[in-house]
Order: structure tokens, then sequence, then C-alpha cells
């Protein structure tokens, strides 16, 4: 049964199936989109939890290590609570929309950017600091150095931040509602298929998700091998 | 009076319960070459980052050039950037090449374009043009070499070197050592903790002892 439906799948995405092709161009878009801003909100924050001794700094860092396992369908919940005609950000009329998937991408995926990226610069952090004090440096010097050092880790948090929104179907299906051609993306329309007995279409969809998330992977370790 | 370089007044440095380095009084006059000596685990190089400012002492106080140490990050950040550095024992290089790493030594004072004086260090030390190579390409020794110079070109006036001869080859120890009595003679005051204190007594003006917890002076003929 699975190697008919391999073959099916296959004939599905050489058939340029504009259905298919729109969901991996949502879902393609999507996850970038949600990645960069994650990136931007959590790096800073990675940063500043690496760098900075304060009271409730590891409880913050235990938090953030802790959503990285948050349920897709709570951060859905809460979006949907948020963005729904009686939530405070209703009347943005965002709910249904790829950008109330991106919003919510984006709550899945800072916690993954923070926790990774936190460990790996707090470690450089501990490893250069006398130095960067011993050479004078100022604050802006020390961190530019201090992600330079880090940016194989800071990678690594890129890839599993882009890894944990690519893949999730929760937030996605609850804020975007799974609108053919607006709002279905790889990973809901993987669901729908799948429960309409489309499992070729489902098999195709789960070949080029599995694809893009490898090539993302091999692309950050050639980055890494120069 | 002539200014001390640093003046160190009843001093603990201690770490956890069980290790403890006591020194009532110890100064330092300025373009002097210091020695400290001692055993492993003596506390050479506590001792050595007490005075850059990387190691806040328990008790007792540290002034250098007058400037009283450890009273905030930002009176910390000033003395370290007009007066002192310090050379580690493994020193951390950064990702790049030897010349990047070097540069960094110019950054804090602005004068990247004083470039030559480190190029005409490093020729120096280091027979091979290790300049554009990778610090993953370089020795043990020339990576030793590299933070040497990155610190030599940093005008503060005091330079600590941590046991800076346990990578260095004999030729390599010879030119570091005329090196650090040139700028002494220049009026920069140098601090070396080495287990190798017959060969750094030829230049020292004081050796230190570290033992028992405490510091002992020296004569540096009677080594």
């Amino acid at each position: 049964m699975f190697l008919s439906s391999f073959k099916n799948a296959i004939g599905l995405i050489l058939s340029g199936d504009t259905a298919t092709y729109q969901a991996i161009a949502l879902s393609i878009k999507v996850g970038f989109i949600a990645t960069v801003i994650a990136a931007i909100i959590g790096l800073p924050i990675a940063l500043m939890l690496s760098t900075k001794r304060f009271r409730g700094r590891a409880l913050l860092v235990t938090i953030f290590n802790a959503f990285m396992g948050l349920p897709s369908v709570v951060v859905g919940l809460l979006g949907y609570g948020l963005l729904s005609h009686r939530g405070i950000l209703g009347m943005l009329n965002l709910l249904f929309t790829p950008y109330a998937i991106i919003m919510g991408d984006i709550m899945l995926g800072i916690p993954t950017m923070v926790a990774i990226a936190e460990s790996s610069l707090s470690d450089y952090h501990d490893k250069i600091n006398e130095t960067v004090k011993t050479l004078s440096l100022s604050k802006l010097d020390g961190n530019i150095l201090l992600i330079k050092e880090s940016i194989y880790g800071i990678m690594g948090a890129l890839s599993a931040c882009f890894g944990r929104i690519f893949e999730e179907v929760g937030a996605a299906m609850m804020l975007g509602g799974n609108i053919m051609g607006i709002t279905r993306t790889m990973t809901t329309a993987i669901a729908l298929e799948t429960t309409k007995g489309e499992f070729d279409r489902g098999v195709a969809l789960g070949m080029i998700l599995l694809s893009i998330s490898i090539s993302v992977n091999i692309a950050l370790q050639w980055f890494k091998k120069r | 009076m002539v200014q001390k370089a640093i003046e160190l007044k009843n001093l603990t440095l201690s770490y956890g319960k069980n290790w403890k380095l006591s020194i009532a009084s110890m100064d330092i006059a300025p373009s002097s070459i210091v020695v400290l000596s001692g055993e492993n685990g003596a506390g050479k190089s506590t001792l050595l980052r007490s005075i850059a400012l990387l190691f806040k002492p328990k008790t007792g106080q540290i002034t250098v050039f007058g400037k009283t140490a450890y009273l905030s990050e930002k009176s910390d950040r000033l003395i370290r950037k007009q007066f002192v550095t310090m050379v580690h024992q493994s020193p951390y290089l950064f990702r790049g090449t030897a010349k990047d790493n070097i540069m960094l030594g110019l950054k804090s004072s602005g004068k990247i374009k004083d470039y030559s004086k480190a190029k005409s260090l490093l020729r120096l030390i280091e027979k091979e043009d290790i300049e554009n190579k990778s610090i993953e390409q370089l020795s043990g020794g020339q990576k030793q070499k590299v933070a040497l110079i990155r610190a030599l070109i940093m005008p503060v006036k005091i330079l600590i070197f941590d046991e800076p001869f346990e990578s260095l080859d004999a030729d390599s120890r010879t030119v570091f050592l005329k090196i650090c009595k040139k700028i002494s003679d220049s009026g920069r005051t140098v601090l070396i903790s080495s287990h190798r204190t017959q060969e750094v007594a030829k230049i020292a003006d004081v050796i230190y002892n570290l033992s028992d917890g405490t510091v002992f002076p020296k004569n540096p003929g009677k080594i």
C-alpha cells in the first residue's frame, strides 16, 4: 500500500498539482517569515540571558527551556483567544489569515530560539569573557565577538526553530482554518487529505515536507564546514 | 614621591573555604619587571587575575596608579583600558586569522592603523609567516605568540603574563624576554608568573615566591 502511494505521490508532485504547490508555497513563506521574526526577537533575549546576571535569570532560562515543548494546539488556542472577535486583538481581523499562522508560529519558535541560542552563547561567554575584558573591548564589540564565536550554536537554534515552525500543525489549523489556497499549509493539508482517505496526496506532501526540512539542515551543515 | 604602579593592602583572595592567599602589603614600582614563582596551586594566576581586575578579592584593596580597583564595573573597565592587560596561561584566540586576533589589541585604542608595530613584533618572535593563517592552523606556540603580541601592542602601562613560556621554544623565550626588558625600559610595568624562575630572573627586578598562602620577596641575584 505504502509503495503504491509513494509512486502516486511522485506522480502528483511531477504533475504540478496546484493545490499541492499552493500549500508548499504558503508553508515555506510562513516558515521563513516566522523564523526570521522569532530570531529577531529571540536572539537579543538569548544574548541578554547569557551575558547578564540578575535575579530570576535561572527561572527565565528554565521557562524558555520548558516552553520548547509547548504543544502547538495550546499556542493555537491562546492565539484563537487573542484573535477571535471577542479577543483583545479581534479588531485586527487576522483570524484565518496567513498572518495569524505566522503569529502562532512566532510564539512557538521564540522559546526554541532563545533556549538553544542561550545555551551556546552562555558557553562561549564563560570562555571569552575575561579575554574580552583584558582587551578592553566595548560591550558592543564584546557582544559581536560572542555572536561570531557562537555562530554554529545560533545556526543550530535557527535550524531547530525553523523545524519547529515548519512541522507544526496545531496552531496552523486553529489560527489559519485550513482554507484551501489561502491558509492551507503542508501540515494542515496532510492532516486533511489523510482523514479524507487521500493517502497519496498526504504522502506526497509528507515527502516534500521532509525534503525541505532535510535541505535546510544540509545547507546549514554546508555553511558550517566552510 | 613616585606613584606606585600597583599597591596591594590587606588582600585576601579565596576560593570556597579551602584555599586562601593573604598579602598584608605589596607594592610594585612603575617600569619594573616582577616575577611570581611558586608551586602549582599556590595562587599565582589568581593573584595576577586579581591585579588585572578580573577576580575580586574577598577583602583588602588594590590600587592601580592610584586608582582604587573593584569599586564598580564601569570604573574597572576604565582602569583596565588605561592601565592593565593580561595574557592567560591558555589564552583564548577568536575565530579568524592571526592578524584578526592581533588587531583586537588595537581596537580599544582605535589605533587600528598601527598594525605595522605588531607586524614587526611578529616577525621578531616568529620566523614563519603566520599573519594570514587561520587560528586552527597554528601550533600551540604560535597561538601563544599571537596572544602575547595582541597584548604587547595595547597602549597600557601594565602588562601581565601568566606562564607565557609553556608553549614557547628556547629561542622564542629569549626573544620574548628581550621584548619584556625593552618595554620595561620604555616605562611600562611587566608582571610574569613562571616556573622557569632561573630564566626569568635574568631580567627581573623583583621576584615574589608564593607559598603557604602568602607571598615572600626573593632577591633575583640569588636565584
